[in-house]
């Protein structure tokens, strides 16, 4: 089978041209605001930054709920009218080649589009400070090109299935929001009984636990079920339009990507089959069948009924009275937009009523549930422990237990993620001193585990600096040194790398190689000494040896001196060393300038002084300081 | 030659708007679907286009089954008589689109019958006469070469002059490619000069068909008075479609051969006898009052 026989690519082109200034628009509307928004951002940076997915995503994100909406209308709309669909299916195309047609044309499309912006982050990556690593672009584009294309799949369907534009948006949003509406309501807002949950352990048992003469708890407690404060959170892998409440944001997430493939998928075929059998005869209507317009309409009400839900709940009678409003309100107003009538009053209007009534009902039942839910301590796989921002995952069962059902907790609130019965909870408990310093020694030997691992031959990003060959050499040779595994000195500075889809940190100490530290010393120096230059609203302070006087004029001091200061640092401090005084700005982005030689700079600061000493706004600051002082004295 | 067999198509399930439906259209022919609004011409049209799909029954061109047959198709052009062109398109970019999508389509027939029309060929259609976006779907479709052609409502919107300028192209057409058209008027008076076959659609079905040249040639209207006193009966011999007389002098609808009929009456030795044209309209008036239906209700 010659699968070119399935597309018709001349067909594509004038489809395309008939559109041509709104595609050109879709196409350079993200890559535009994309450009924008890093530019702007590069406005008074003055050292490189790691741009992360979420910096990457967000304008894209924001376009999903646009551009292949748009692009699937422009691309199949025609459907919607019955001129345009004469002029289409008159001409020589069958229905097969149209949809593929047009359904290839617009994944093309997207695929142009997020090509486009994923180029423009590797051009803002050769020629700015911004540094966006090669993999993170390619994740950038599998994420988005996947989310996009699994929108235009929801738009295509919702167009073959419905007769017009405003029904097609409706069953658009039902194909999007229904699913994950079930399924967070369900978790987010039935489920607010954390206070009632209970942890059962069939094999053991808890001492002295008290019950404070809670009959419920005491009843629990015969049953061997211990109060315990955990919630259910959503499984972090959400398709479009929930991507954000996924797990770590909107970071990239391969169970949300295989479920947006597999549904476009199912979406596009299921568009093909329904458009094969369209009847273009009922197009300008919502849907041929009176039915299938109140099912559609039945469906949408199952949201706005959960609003009307919380009214009524309390049983006021404005609520009730408001709610039925609405509903009636909300029914004519569907009817108008989907049928372009006030479409049989009233058989519509008792129709959503009944509705209303069975949805209220539903939702009083859910409602009710009862609420203790109760997790067996032999079903959680593993808990998640947040270790200086990594999440540790944690498998050891007798340490679960221990943690969970250990009566000798003495440090409160320790934030947990349980994972049972393939579930992810939120749990808040104390943990004893001895386990959390178990769970401590487990998580750092598993970071040790990790910097272990660490690709240090192509890290992307070295903290705050431009990586040259020399800084790479160094960071390297710090790296392979012998004592750095041991090493828990204060960090000189962090390297990234971009691997499995996220960032993996490696801490540099500060004390392992000297010439690292001082060579990492001079690029810091070198860059801020740049930005000082640059600078007209300086606000300095400096960290030790001077008088309390000397620190508190400091600030005018220089600034009254400011180019012989600068002409100071750059030529005539070059012993830098990273513990000595210290030069420093407030304000963001605040700067540090290390002073190798305190007392020449000393010296040199009391030159300037006495350059000042006839100065009248220095002396008003001096006297100013006494009286201060005197204050405080007083005081 | 196009065939239509047992078509039927409803848009509800309590009406059909064409019940099992047959038709024969021979190749070469210019036939003329006539009917009255609702009879069903344009969904006919719109199902032998494979814009609906029939419900019972199929439309087979040269043999073949229509519905989606894109190499049928490539022969085959409709324009519908709600006129769609894309907003911002000039007859040139339409012409493109059919170029590209028709293989015979001649640019140069669409350049230069627009020239001879004095239609701007860059400038949007949609500011265009009614008239002239008929003028641009005509150009368009008669470009593109096609073996078959339909036209709704054909010449909705042109002036006599533009109608006349358009026949003589369809009609060229059919002479040079061997074209067959079938047009849909609810107007018979606008199809009897160009078309050579009539059907007429009624309540989903063709109520009656023929060519009209043996319409023509073989009914004709008689005005006939006779030195004696006479009625009917006095012209057994002959098929009467019609028969009135208005004090000495009789009008007869004849269904025959003019020749022997001629024979036939003067033989009677008229003081008058007058053979009189009919006009279509005046065809299908008569045809439809033997068939027993009023003719203002079937058009």
């Amino acid at each position: 089978m010659n699968l070119m026989k399935l597309f018709n690519f001349n067909y594509l082109k004038e489809n395309l041209k008939k559109s041509r200034g709104l595609l050109l628009f879709l196409l350079i509307i993200l890559p535009v605001l994309n450009i924008t928004s890093l530019a702007l951002s590069l406005v008074n940076m003055k050292e490189p930054e790691l741009l992360s997915f979420q910096d990457l995503s967000f304008i894209t994100y924001l376009g999903t709920y646009i551009i292949p909406v748009i692009l699937a209308f422009l691309l199949l709309g025609f459907v919607f009218k019955k001129k345009n669909v004469d002029f289409v299916l008159s001409k020589p195309i069958s229905r097969t080649n149209i949809y593929l047609t047009n359904v290839v044309g617009g994944i093309g499309l997207i695929f142009l589009l997020i090509v486009l912006n994923a180029v423009i982050f590797g051009v803002f990556n050769l020629v700015s400070l911004l540094v966006i690593p090669f993999k993170l672009i390619i994740d950038y584009l599998i994420y988005w090109l996947i989310s996009y294309i699994f929108v235009f799949a929801i738009t295509v369907l919702a167009i073959t299935i419905a007769g017009n534009f405003m029904s097609s948006l409706v069953v658009g949003l039902i194909i999007t929001c229904l699913f994950p509406f079930f399924y967070l309501s369900n978790i987010l807002l039935f489920n607010y009984n954390s206070y009632d949950s209970y942890i059962t352990c069939s094999n053991c048992q808890i001492e002295n636990y008290n019950c404070y003469g809670n009959e419920i708890c005491l009843k629990h407690l015969n049953n061997n079920e211990y109060m315990f404060d955990f919630e259910e959170i959503p499984k972090g892998n959400f398709t479009v339009p929930l991507l954000f409440l996924n797990n770590d944001d909107m970071a990239y997430n391969h169970i949300s990507l295989i479920k947006m493939v597999g549904l476009s998928i199912i979406y596009l075929i299921l568009g093909y089959v329904i458009f094969l059998k369209r009847k273009m005869e009922n197009n300008e209507t919502s849907f041929k069948y009176e039915y299938m317009h109140y099912i559609v309409k039945g469906i949408t009400l199952i949201p706005i009924c959960f609003i009307t839900y919380f009214l009524i709940k309390d049983d006021t009678i404005t609520g009730y009275v408001l709610s039925i409003l609405g509903i009636i309100i909300y029914s004519i107003i569907y009817d108008f937009i989907t049928r372009k009538e006030i479409y049989k009053f009233g058989k519509s209007t008792f129709i959503s009523l009944v509705i209303f009534g069975i949805l209220m009902g539903v939702y009083s039942l859910v409602n009710n549930i009862p609420g203790a839910k109760i997790l067996d301590i032999n079903d959680i796989e593993y808990i998640v422990y947040e270790y200086q921002d990594h999440d540790i995952k944690i498998t050891d069962k007798n340490l679960i237990n221990s943690i969970i059902l250990d009566n000798d907790k003495n440090i409160s609130g320790v934030g947990l993620e349980i994972y049972a019965n393939t579930k992810r909870y939120q749990a808040y408990t104390n943990i004893s001193t001895a386990n959390r310093d178990l769970l401590d020694e487990i998580s750092e030997s598993q970071l040790q585990k990790e910097q272990a691992e660490f690709d240090i031959k192509h890290f992307d990003y070295a903290e705050d600096l431009k990586v040259d060959h020399k800084l790479r050499k160094l960071i390297e040779d710090a790296y392979n040194d012998a004592n750095f595994k041991n090493s828990s000195n204060e960090t000189l500075i962090k390297v990234y790398d971009y691997k499995n889809h996220r960032y993996q940190e490696l801490s540099i100490p500060k004390k392992i190689n000297s010439e690292l530290d001082n060579y990492v010393l001079q690029l810091r120096t070198k860059n801020a000494l740049k930005y000082l230059k640059e600078r007209n609203d300086l606000y300095l302070g400096v960290s030790t040896n001077f008088t309390e006087l000397d620190k508190y004029v400091f600030d005018y001091v220089i600034n009254s001196n400011i180019d012989s200061f600068i002409d100071y640092l750059e030529n005539k401090n070059t012993k830098l060393t990273s513990n000595e005084l210290i030069i420093y700005s407030y304000g963001s982005p605040s700067f540090n300038i290390p002073i190798g030689d305190a007392t020449s700079f000393i010296k040199e600061f009391n030159k300037y002084k006495e350059k000042l000493q006839n100065d009248a706004d220095y002396q008003e600051l001096v006297n100013h300081y006494y009286e201060l002082k005197e204050e405080d004295y007083v005081d | 030659m196009i065939e239509i067999k047992s078509l039927s198509k409803g848009f509800d399930k309590k009406k059909y708007v064409l019940e099992n439906l047959n038709c024969k259209i021979d190749d070469a022919h210019i036939y003329g679907l006539v009917g009255a609004n609702g009879a069903g011409k344009s969904t006919l049209l719109r199902l032998i286009n494979s814009i609906y799909e029939a419900d019972n029954g199929e439309v087979l061109i040269d043999g073949e089954p229509v519905y989606d047959n894109v190499k049928l198709k490539e022969q085959m052009v409709f324009v519908p008589d709600d006129l769609f062109f894309y907003p911002s398109y000039s007859l040139m970019d339409m012409a493109s689109y059919y170029e590209a999508l028709y293989p015979k389509f001649d640019m140069n027939y669409v350049i230069n019958t627009a020239n001879k029309l004095k239609l701007d060929l860059n400038a949007k259609i949609a500011e265009f006469s009614k008239g002239m976006k008929r003028q641009c779907a005509l150009i368009c479709a008669l470009a593109t070469n096609a073996k078959y052609m339909f036209f709704d409502e054909t010449f909705d919107g042109l002036d006599p002059v533009m109608r006349k300028f358009f026949k003589s192209l369809l009609a060229d057409s059919m002479e040079k490619n061997g074209t067959t058209i079938i047009m849909t008027s609810h107007n018979l008076r606008e199809l009897e000069d160009i078309c050579d076959n009539l059907g007429l659609l009624y309540k989903g079905n063709i109520l009656f068909e023929s060519d009209i040249d043996t319409l023509k040639t073989n009914m004709f209207k008689v005005q006939i008075s006779l030195k004696d006193d006479f009625n009917k009966s006095t012209f057994k011999g002959l098929k009467i479609l019609s028969y009135k007389k208005l004090g000495s002098i009789a009008t007869i609808i004849i269904e025959d051969d003019q020749g022997k009929s001629k024979e036939y009456l003067e033989n009677l030795k008229p003081i008058i006898l007058d053979f009189l044209p009919l006009t279509l309209e005046e065809v299908f008036i008569y045809q439809m009052e033997a068939l027993g239906y009023e003719f203002n209700e079937v058009i």
